[in-house]
């Protein structure tokens, strides 16, 4: 069972301070914020604002939002949350085997970086290598996704080549790499507990932001150092800010696929961008499966936005829990409620974190709005939501350590009580409230979410313009409405002329 | 007193069962036994071993599409139920036994229900046989208990009762309509076959486009019908007596089906209830048969038009009189211009499925749409012109066949009119698809005709085949004759033959060469020229015959 926490915590990455001032959403070019040394063969991005992760699975949102800032653009983890929609965004799954609630920052991360960037007039492209398994399986998800791909496996272009174009260029890469071959000491728990990337993983995001072809190193921001449960806090040694040899990060680069998210700016944000990402928001609120599966509408074990919770809430019964519980052997039932426990806890206190934030910033974003009334509403969802988190949950930590909080601790103790009793069934029914209690804040927190993401859409909907298909339809029907009418009264004119000659 | 229904009911039945006859009631039941046998135990267990070979793709394929799956299937499968026994009885239309029937103060709604009744423990095992193959695929990949999978029976059974009720209705109401007319036979076999492509749209549809056809059935404005309220009640019967969890359950109420269980519920009942009540209570009014006076159109011959008028002068004065006449006999039967537009129909579909079907995205090559798309139209067309040329359409009665073997070089002429009339008619069957798939394709014009010059020699083939084995063994105007199956079959079979060689080296030039107008010349040369010479020895043998 350790085992298995471990490696769910590992895949996630820990939390900044959501403190920052609103974000302009304007590209600063030329700002001086990146300066570039150009003394050929080594380079190097000034300047760039660190951002820690904080929690554990917001590696590459921070990792990006070094590079955005790098780039000009305000914006920190919280505002990055609002401007990208992961804070409003949650997706739940419950497919044979997997079951759990995935929060938006996590989950179809490449298609999220994608309308970002369009959002925000940034060229951005995913590389990858093909001929890697992970590789392999990561170019099979970005198709699933509808998305394209560089594969360096098949183009004239190789990872480090990337590395100093984009570095020369003055802005910092952000890649995928597998910690177990970082050499930060904080990765040590990896190394302890001898796991590697596999195809299909989840890989950890750093920023590249220097390179020296003479000693052949490479220099990296990771927003991961300070995550570990016995030492956590922001590495104010400047411990995130390490280098290792091209050969190492060659390595810890393949494991991942050589995976690398490209960002370069390009152009300025839409004159619609408030529209767009109001909208956009309304509809990852409110569960729009095109927008959340675009093509998989039709996969009914995935449930999105505010239908996320209240799937929690319609599966969280002893009936479900214990039918799926006995998917495994007997021996591993135990082990699975704990987990079931521990995962749930976590990403649900990154959803809850997210949302947070995001709300606090999405007023500076949407200008143009008066978010009040939605913030209000949304804020409302805060209590409940908070009432299924712990910090516990989000640090990375060998051991699973019992907690007083209410999803994890259910779950602990249905599984002790069945380690005791032996009857799964009994051991549900004797939490059966607790597990109510669990429904109760989910069914809120939809219900919360469903009328914040309706507030939104109408506000947004207030705001346009009357649409020239609905001016052409109100045109059509209104000359046909005038064209019956009159034919209705010529006829009964002539019907009066005929009984009056008769 | 027996019900006078009941006792249509009984003949009926006993007429449709008359092969197990004379051990019918225990024969019936082991047979009902079985089909009971083979959908709990059989099917089930043979299904869910080819299905697992397809591995978890095919059972997420099947789960999360039940929805549109099952509105298809079911949509198809009561095109099914409702067509073919529409075309079986239209094959025959013969009302003189209802006027007899009719004149014992029978009601025409004793007949219909009689009718009805009498056909439901026929179509029952159909439906108990073939239930199961619908069924299965969701039981297995959703886990449905014994108790759903026994309810989701019973909603195939009384929808397929209904459908049967159906279908029974609108057959008896053509009968009654194409009875009227002197040429009602003809029309009810034109009709029989005009009715396939109402089945054959939907069911192509879900075997080649599944994934555009399914989701744009799936659309809300399937609603409308009730095969959906049918497929829906299914879909939820499964789903809520299956292991799938209930926020699953909840997914698919909402936003897959979007109408409520209890609403599509009494849509159902309201359509099974409206279909029998006003089924029975307007048979009376909607067929007009009874005893009493019959009155009977009598056809008239008018002035040829300009085609045979044209024909007559082209081909001279004795010559063109065979000719027009062969035109004429072919043309006036309404099922020979059905099943020629069911030719055209079905080789129109031929380009749709290769150019967008699965296979244009699957094989990147550039010639294998335009090389598979000909072979196949012309395959498909040339073994049908075999089967529609040949047939019935050849030779009415022995007593024609003696006038023509007593008129000097009468049998010659004749099988030379025939054949010139029937390539004159190919003209348009072979042009119409090919041309249609050279645009739809976007092929130069030189490939065009191409494709038009090679379907046309194989259509040829065809009608040298149909003619000269028809010709060779005369099946007169009965098709239910020993001579029209065993005619029918050697044309297919051997336009296969010719087809496949010329196939296989039309495909083998393709590949290798990459040479689109040297794989079709290749693959136009055998069918005709072996056409030629059964043509050829079928005239010889007409000549020869004795007796026939």
């Amino acid at each position: 069972m350790r085992k298995r926490i471990l490696v769910f915590l590992l895949i996630l990455a820990f939390s900044v301070s959501f403190v920052g001032h609103p974000a302009e959403v304007v590209l600063e070019e030329n700002l001086g914020l990146a300066v570039v040394r150009n003394s050929s063969p080594s380079g190097h991005v000034e300047n760039i604002p660190y951002v820690w992760q904080e929690i554990n699975g917001y590696c590459f949102p921070s990792a990006l939002s070094m590079a955005i800032q790098t780039m000009g653009i305000d914006m920190d983890l919280a505002t990055l949350f609002a401007a990208t929609a992961t804070g409003f965004s949650a997706v739940y799954v419950n497919l044979g085997d997997m079951w759990g609630f995935f929060p938006g920052v996590m989950t179809r991360q490449v298609q999220w970086f994608e309308s970002f960037s369009e959002l925000h007039g940034l060229d951005s492209n995913i590389y990858l290598d093909s001929g890697t398994d992970y590789g392999a399986s990561a170019a099979q998800t970005v198709i699933g996704m509808g998305q394209t791909y560089v594969d360096y496996h098949m183009e004239n272009v190789t990872p480090i080549d990337l590395v100093r174009s984009t570095i020369d260029a003055g802005y910092p890469l952000v890649i995928a790499a597998d910690t177990f071959f970082l050499p930060h000491e904080d990765w040590d728990i990896v190394r302890s507990m001898g796991i590697t990337l596999q195809a299909g993983g989840v890989s950890h995001a750093i920023a590249v932001v220097g390179y020296d072809d003479l000693t052949r190193r490479v220099h990296v921001y990771d927003p991961g150092v300070g995550l570990n449960a016995d030492d956590y806090g922001y590495p104010i040694d400047g411990s995130y800010n390490y280098s290792m040899a091209y050969s190492t990060l060659d390595v810890a680069w393949r494991s991942a696929g050589y995976v690398t998210f490209y960002l370069a700016p390009e152009s300025t944000s839409p004159e619609d961008y408030q529209e767009v990402l109001a909208k956009h928001i309304a509809d990852r609120l409110l569960g729009n499966r095109t927008s959340y599966f675009q093509g998989y509408e039709n996969y009914f074990s995935m449930s999105a936005g505010s239908d996320a919770f209240n799937a929690i809430a319609l599966d969280m019964s002893p009936k479900t829990i214990e039918s799926y519980v006995q998917r495994v052997p007997q021996e591993h039932w135990q082990d699975v409620l704990v987990s079931l426990g521990v995962n749930f806890e976590a990403f649900l206190t990154m959803q809850y974190y997210s949302y947070r934030s995001a709300l606090a910033r999405l007023p500076g974003l949407l200008t143009s709005y008066n978010l009040t009334d939605f913030v209000a509403t949304a804020a409302e969802a805060l209590p409940h939501m908070e009432a299924l988190t712990s910090n516990m949950s989000v640090r990375i930590s060998e051991n699973f350590v019992p907690r007083d909080s209410l999803f994890c601790e259910t779950f602990y103790n249905i599984s002790q009580r069945y380690g005791q009793t032996l009857d799964l069934a009994a051991a549900l029914r004797e939490y059966s409230s607790s597990l109510e209690v669990i429904t109760q804040h989910c069914v809120a927190s939809a219900g919360y979410w469903e009328d914040a993401g309706r507030t939104l859409s109408k506000l947004v909907e207030d705001q346009q313009a009357p649409m020239v298909e609905q001016v052409v339809i109100t045109v059509i029907g209104g000359s046909f409405f005038v064209v019956v009418c009159g034919i209705l009264w010529r006829r009964r004119t002539s019907e009066k002329d005929i009984l009056i000659s008769t | 007193m027996t019900r006078v229904w009941f006792s249509i009911a009984k003949a009926e039945t006993l007429v449709r069962t008359s092969r197990l006859h004379p051990h019918r009631k225990m024969l019936y039941s082991m047979i009902l036994m079985l089909g009971i046998l083979w959908a709990f135990v059989g099917a089930p267990r043979v299904l869910s071993i080819v299905l697992g070979r397809f591995g978890s793709a095919f059972e997420v394929l099947v789960a999360t599409s039940i929805h549109s799956v099952m509105r298809t299937v079911i949509l198809v499968l009561f095109l099914f139920v409702l067509v073919v026994p529409l075309s079986n009885s239209l094959e025959n239309v013969k009302t003189d036994q209802w006027e007899i029937i009719f004149s014992s103060n029978v009601s025409t709604r004793d007949l219909l229900l009689g009718t009805y009744i009498g056909k439901i423990p026929v179509y029952g095992l159909f439906v108990i046989f073939l239930a199961p193959v619908m069924i299965t695929p969701f039981a297995w990949a959703f886990e449905v208990t014994l108790l759903g999978q026994i309810l989701m029976y019973a909603i195939i059974f009384v929808f397929a009762l209904a459908t049967i009720f159906l279908s029974n209705v609108l057959s008896t109401a053509l009968h009654a309509k194409i009875g009227e007319s002197p040429r009602g036979d003809d029309i009810g076999k034109a009709l029989s076959w005009a009715l396939i492509p109402l089945v054959a749209i939907p069911s192509m549809g879900m075997f080649y486009w599944t994934g555009s056809i399914v989701s744009a059935l799936g659309i809300g404005a399937m609603l409308i019908f009730p095969t959906t309220w049918c497929a829906d009640l299914l879909t939820m019967t499964a789903v809520y007596n299956s292991s799938l969890p209930p926020s699953s359950i909840a997914n698919i109420q909402n936003y897959l089906i979007g109408v409520p269980p209890i609403v599509e519920l009494a849509l159902f009942a309201v359509f099974i209830l409206g279909l029998f009540v006003i089924g029975l209570r307007s048979a009376d009014r909607l067929f007009s048969y009874g005893a009493g006076p019959v009155t009977k159109k009598i056809a008239r011959a008018g002035r040829d038009n300009l085609f045979i008028r044209g024909i007559k002068r082209v081909f001279g004065e004795q010559f063109g009189v065979v000719m027009a006449s062969a035109m004429k006999d072919y043309t006036r039967k309404l099922q020979n211009v059905a099943k020629l537009s069911y030719g055209v129909f079905l080789a129109l579909l031929v380009p749709l499925m290769f150019a967008f079907g699965p296979f244009s995205a699957q094989i990147p090559d550039p010639l294998f749409v335009p090389i598979m798309t000909s072979l196949t139209i012309g395959m498909m067309l040339g073994i049908f012109s075999g089967v529609i040329f040949g047939g019935i359409g050849f030779l009415d009665s022995k007593d024609q066949m003696w006038i023509l073997k007593s008129a000097p070089s009468g049998v010659n002429r004749y099988v030379l009119a025939r054949v010139l009339c029937y390539l004159l008619l190919s003209i348009p069957y072979a042009v119409i698809p090919s041309l249609s798939a050279g645009l739809l394709i976007g092929l130069s014009w030189q490939n065009i005709l191409l494709i038009v010059g090679y379907v046309y020699c194989v259509v040829a083939g065809g009608v040298f085949v149909g003619i000269g084995i028809t010709a060779a063994n005369p099946a007169y105007d009965d098709t239910s004759s020993g001579a029209f199956t065993v005619n029918t079959l050697a044309s297919i079979f051997t336009m296969m033959i010719f087809m496949m060689i010329g196939f296989i080296q039309g495909v083998l030039i393709g590949i290798r060469q990459g040479v689109f107008g040297q794989a079709l010349v290749t693959a136009s040369i055998l069918p005709p020229l072996g056409g030629l010479i059964i043509l050829i020895f079928g005239t010889y043998r007409l000549n020869i015959s004795e007796v026939a």
